[in-house]
């Protein structure tokens, strides 16, 4: 760096890692707050029992006993997400792709040449964008934005055609999106709460009894706040061992750049 | 990243369209995408069709699309039933402090990482992406006990004062944006004895004006539309509500679906709530796609 000759080097560091920490101090106070102590006193507050008003009450591994041996609710809430996430994350990655390929032809960005250039459903996919696949679209926007056009033509010039392109370029190309979507779209799904809240309230039969929902019953309605606790961590171990399947799974088909990190 | 590329001129555009909506498969195809978009305008038109129907009704068997009488009152009784005016009010102050706390707090955030070489950038690059991963409800009840004993319950503080303290998926995307600006430019300042906050707020700024826009839409989005929150912190103080609060009072505060629930005025003031929603996103849409672009960005060393 051109830098270090005009001023004694130490000292431009020493300023660098100051005025670096100083940018980034709202971000770790944040870090601290929001992440780091929740995180820690949860573990504390999943072993208690504890109604929200008093102090919580010590009460060791008891609520996860409680949990998997009698809590007469919770393989329902398990059963529940688990077919959520099953019907739900695959179609809204394939909503998402396509509507995003689109969206690309319609701005005259270079999209994946799959379904050529589209003017006429522009307003209906901006609100379709804001439906519901939105924000899966717009990530993989950005996915199908990185892909080399010179793929494509070196394709099309050896004669593949549409559906070729998107099977063998397209596809290949975004599949670490394809994955990031899938994880970000189940880790939310594990997490569903508003279509129980909003519509069925659990019913009929605690068949939308989501886990999520029921974390949220047991905490602000039941004020059974460390069992609430508790839940958490479970949902949260459940999490964790999805995405790391996932990942393991989808190594076989993954496309990665060589020398990325 | 490529710069933002151009749009092809209307006319040819049109022209291409047109040729290639002869082939069969071109139309077929148009056929298909129209029917998957009329499914997802479907619910949205059901909406409408609700909120211009008279109370009795709503809920008649087989339903009717095009309501036999047009009830255009309806979004007056429901404007004056949630108070809306006073809760559109709460809901516009708390969207724009959030913001501009979050918002500001990013960019703050996302330069430093960027821009400034010091020991540690990139733990903590990777400890913010990685609290994106963490489940948020991990958080949620010992910050309700925090936010308790700091007596913060029943007021906009839960509400407002976490977006100053960035963002991490803002830090990631600001961040990312930062790759495509050549370096060569805080080069220049700094030889010309800039500091970093100089380069910062003078060039800076409008340089990532796409990254930062796309994520002031993220934020008034996310705002918004937050419910939970204001659910948890301020179900007992009405006058301090959101707009999704109010609305959701309509039909009885979190059990929705009662009986007794006036549909129709439900989803006129559904209607109301949403337009900011449209008009935002339509007025900034250009940004928003340069902004979330830069995602593609690759990663630098």
């Amino acid at each position: 760096m051109s830098l270090a000759t005009l001023k004694p080097r130490s000292k431009q560091r020493t300023k660098d890692a100051i005025s670096g920490y100083l940018f980034i101090l709202p971000g770790m106070i944040g870090f601290a707050i929001f992440v780091l102590y929740p995180f820690l006193s949860s573990i504390y507050y999943s072993m208690t029992e504890w109604n929200g008003a008093t102090e919580p009450k010590f009460i060791g591994l008891e609520n996860f006993r409680f949990i998997f041996t009698q809590d007469p609710v919770f393989v329902a809430s398990i059963k529940a997400t688990a077919i959520w996430v099953i019907l739900s994350v695959p179609s809204g990655v394939l909503a998402a792709v396509g509507l995003a390929n689109q969206f690309l032809s319609l701005l005259g960005l270079p999209s994946s040449l799959w379904l050529g250039d589209v003017n006429l459903v522009f307003p209906a996919l901006i609100l379709i964008s804001l439906w519901s696949a939105g924000g899966a679209m717009v990530i993989f926007l950005a996915g199908l934005q990185a892909v080399p056009t010179e793929l494509y033509e070196a394709a099309k010039l050896d004669g593949a055609s549409d559906t070729h392109l998107f099977w063998h370029i397209t596809i290949p190309m975004i599949s670490p999106v394809i994955l990031l979507q899938t994880i970000t779209g189940s880790i939310a799904a594990m997490q569903s709460i508003n279509q129980p809240w909003l519509v069925t309230g659990g019913g009929p039969d605690l068949s939308t009894n989501f886990l999520m929902w029921k974390i949220f019953t047991s905490a602000f309605r039941d004020n059974q706040f460390g069992y609430a606790v508790a839940l958490v961590w479970v949902l949260m171990l459940i999490i964790l061992v999805v995405t790391a399947l996932t990942f393991k799974l989808s190594s076989a088909w993954m496309y990665a750049e060589e020398g990325t990190e | 990243m490529n710069a933002v590329r151009q749009p092809a001129k209307p006319d040819s555009r049109v022209r291409v369209f047109f040729g290639q909506l002869r082939t069969p498969k071109t139309i077929g195809l148009y056929l298909f995408l129209l029917g998957l978009s009329a499914a997802m305008l479907l619910p949205l038109l059901f909406v409408l069709s609700t909120a211009l129907k008279s109370n009795t009704n709503i809920l008649e068997i087989p339903p009717r699309f095009f309501p036999s009488e047009t009830r255009w009152d309806n979004f007056i009784t429901a404007w004056n039933k949630v108070n809306f005016g006073g809760l559109l009010w709460n809901s516009i102050a708390l969207t724009a402090i959030n913001v501009v706390g979050s918002v500001s707090s990013s960019m703050l955030i996302g330069y430093g990482l960027a821009r400034i070489r010091f020991p540690g950038r990139k733990i903590w690059f990777y400890i913010f992406i990685g609290s994106m991963m963490l489940p948020s409800i991990v958080g949620l009840i010992p910050l309700f006990k925090l936010f308790l004993a700091l007596g913060w319950y029943g007021t906009w503080y839960p509400l407002i004062i976490p977006a100053f303290l960035g963002n991490p998926f803002f830090i990631f995307l600001i961040r990312q944006y930062y790759l495509s600006i050549p370096r060569s430019i805080d080069e220049a300042a700094m030889i010309d004895g800039a500091n970093h906050w100089q380069i910062f707020s003078r060039i800076m700024i409008p340089l990532t004006a796409p990254a930062w826009i796309s994520c002031a839409i993220f934020a008034f989005q996310g705002t918004w539309n937050d419910y939970m929150n204001a659910l948890i912190y301020l179900p007992l103080n009405p006058e301090r509500w959101p707009l999704s609060l109010g609305l959701a009072s309509l039909s009885g505060l979190g059990g929705i679906g009662t009986a007794t629930t006036p549909w129709n005025l439900f989803m006129a003031a559904n209607l109301l709530y949403m337009i900011p929603s449209l008009l935002v996103f339509f007025g900034a849409q250009q940004y928003f796609m340069q902004g979330v672009g830069a995602l593609g960005a690759r990663t630098q060393k």
